[in-house]
């Protein structure tokens, strides 16, 4: 590996051996994108360049709309997930037996899928499910609890999803912080709360806020979990729901791809802001002395 | 006595302190054991409910019964869309893995311009939201006929399945001694051979490894599979979302053994996938 560095910048026969992988994927993703952003220049079904498309979505308010339900479904509950799943890991840091059980439990929604776990939540939570007949035999609710068929459906499924997703990211991350910089600050005389925001979480920021952001990439597509468990006939009438509404019901490619093209540009907003915040503290490597 | 009564206050010092830390960690168990308490509850009331005869506002089913899971899987074909999956899943993940290889290979031993750039291609499916290239790509095929095809099928696998094994694989290689390749190239093993004697056989753990991902990754696509599928070509899970999507046509217990069968399988394989990541760390830590 060291050996290699002369070669840098020299053509190699061996870089040959990357064709087999990038050309199908070169023609199976990177040719249908370009034609795809193509497609939204165009008028369903008529030829020339027109913004037709990209003025349809913000002047008709079904279109315009998703921008906004989708993000306040998405960011409130990626805020509870990373939250949740902070304490969880935090939690789960120190050896206790049967760790490995739990991490496997927590992380066993993703393995699931969003559909599986639709399925789940309709039995679960539905108004004579185990949830409400818990809480309601406990006292807490008088009557049953409306979480189906809502904007609290999608809510749940996204978090139980998310919550599984960031907390199997977290755990590598803690795992990779030197455990010294923590005794150091105690044995310097810190209690726990002062280590955990003086050290502990200025060496982790950097990685919990790249886990939040791909958290979002994902869940800003959110699709099944808001047809089964939504109502996407209003409060859960995501991106994805007009978009494959668009395609499948009407066949209209260029209007759907427009929405998924805005879609990305939402989503790339939304990093943009969490790579900002990211910048504002210190970024580096957290297992330095390990 | 005096030395007693000290005791005393450290023994009840020691009481705090424990009450204390048991306090402190209380709402922390409270979250994790709520957390898993859903989940679990989740996944049991989808099998009770699968084998129920009659269930409603009960704390258990009223009775057991096989006849929904059999009614499902005769009414709905449930082996065909089995059979589907597993054999485009399986032929899509041997593609794709035969594909990237080659290519991990080089990403973990070579330098060469444009390195990260390219390692940022191969990134971009899971950046971009997945429905900006499978509206595309259900476009084209359906102009090429290749939508509702079982070859369609396989190729549209591999958009997971090939970023997604470079970029399980490139760590795997990395973690290989360079110095057994130099060594048998030095004794005169070709490209080839060097590569096929001694870089696979050393990388079978790391391919099985995301052979397996790789596989449940697939065995869960569902984007751009719902938009190229026709009503006899389709995955399970896509079978499975469309009965579910079109609501109120089945009873429960029908549409909980339905889910039933694409659960099992996955369960199936993520147990697969501990146990080998265990043997691998056991082989690791030898």
């Amino acid at each position: 590996m060291k050996a290699d560095h002369q070669d840098t910048g020299h053509f190699q026969k061996d870089t040959l051996l990357l064709l087999p992988s990038l050309l199908p994927l070169l023609l199976i993703f990177l040719y249908p994108l370009i034609q795809g952003i193509l497609l939204t220049l165009h008028k369903n079904g008529e030829a020339g360049f027109t913004f037709y498309n990209y003025i349809q979505f913000f002047t008709v308010r079904d279109f315009s709309n998703t921008i906004f339900r989708t993000l306040v479904l998405v960011i409130p509950s990626s805020i509870l997930e990373m939250t949740l799943a902070f304490a969880m890991a935090y939690h789960l840091r120190k050896p206790i037996r049967g760790k490995g059980l739990l991490n496997g439990l927590i992380m066993f929604p993703l393995t699931l899928g969003p559909l599986i776990v639709a399925v789940g939540m309709i039995d679960f939570f539905k108004p004579n499910g185990w949830f409400n007949l818990f809480l309601m035999h406990l006292g807490i609710l008088h009557q049953p609890a409306q979480l189906l068929y809502n904007f609290w459906g999608t809510f749940i499924s996204l978090t139980i999803l998310g919550v599984g997703f960031i907390f199997s990211n977290l755990v590598g991350l803690m795992d990779s912080i030197d455990p010294s910089f923590e005794q150091a600050a105690r044995s310097l005389g810190a209690n726990g709360f002062q280590t955990f925001i003086r050290v502990f979480y200025p060496l982790i920021r950097s990685g919990v806020w790249n886990i939040f952001s791909l958290n979002v990439i994902m869940q800003l597509a959110v699709y099944s979990s808001a047809i089964i468990v939504g109502n996407p006939a209003s409060s859960t009438r995501v991106f994805s729901v007009v978009a494959f509404e668009q395609a499948m019901q009407y066949f209209n490619y260029n209007m759907a791809e427009t929405i998924a093209v805005i879609m990305a540009a939402v989503q790339f907003i939304c990093l943009g802001v969490v790579h900002y915040i990211r910048k504002k503290g210190y970024v580096g490597s957290a297992s330095t002395f390990k | 006595m005096h030395a007693g009564s000290r005791t005393v206050r450290t023994h009840r010092y020691k009481w705090r302190q424990i009450l204390w830390n048991f306090l402190k960690a209380l709402p922390f168990w409270l979250l994790i054991g709520g957390f898993i308490l859903i989940i679990l509850g989740m996944t049991v009331t989808v099998f009770l409910s699968a084998f129920s005869t009659h269930w409603f506002g009960t704390v258990l089913p009223a009775g057991f019964t096989f006849s929904w899971f059999t009614k499902a899987w005769s009414e709905y074909d449930i082996w065909l869309y089995f059979k589907l999956s597993l054999e485009t899943t399986f032929i899509a993940t041997a593609i794709s893995l035969v594909l990237s290889v080659p290519g991990a290979y080089v990403f973990a031993r070579r330098d060469f311009p444009l390195k990260s750039f390219l390692l940022g291609f191969y990134q971009l499916p899971f950046m971009l939201p997945e429905l900006a290239y499978a509206l595309p790509v259900a476009a084209i095929f359906y102009k090429l006929g290749l939508a509702e095809t079982f070859t369609g099928l396989i190729i549209v696998q591999l958009l997971v399945g090939i970023p997604f094994s470079m970029v399980i694989l490139i760590p795997f290689i990395e973690a290989l001694d360079p110095r057994l390749e130099i060594a048998a190239q030095s004794l005169g093993a070709d490209r080839l051979r060097m590569f096929s004697r001694i870089v696979v056989p050393q990388l079978i753990p790391g391919i099985t490894a995301s052979a397996i991902n790789i596989f449940i990754r697939m065995f869960g696509a569902f984007v751009v599979i719902l938009l190229i599928s026709g009503p006899k070509m389709q995955t399970l899970n896509v079978m499975v979302f469309s009965v579910l999507s079109a609501t109120g046509s089945q009873p429960q217990p029908m549409l909980d053994s339905l889910t039933l069968s694409l659960m099992l399988p996955l369960l199936l394989f993520t147990f697969l996938s501990m146990w080998v990541s265990r043997r691998l760390q056991r082989r690791v830590g030898k």
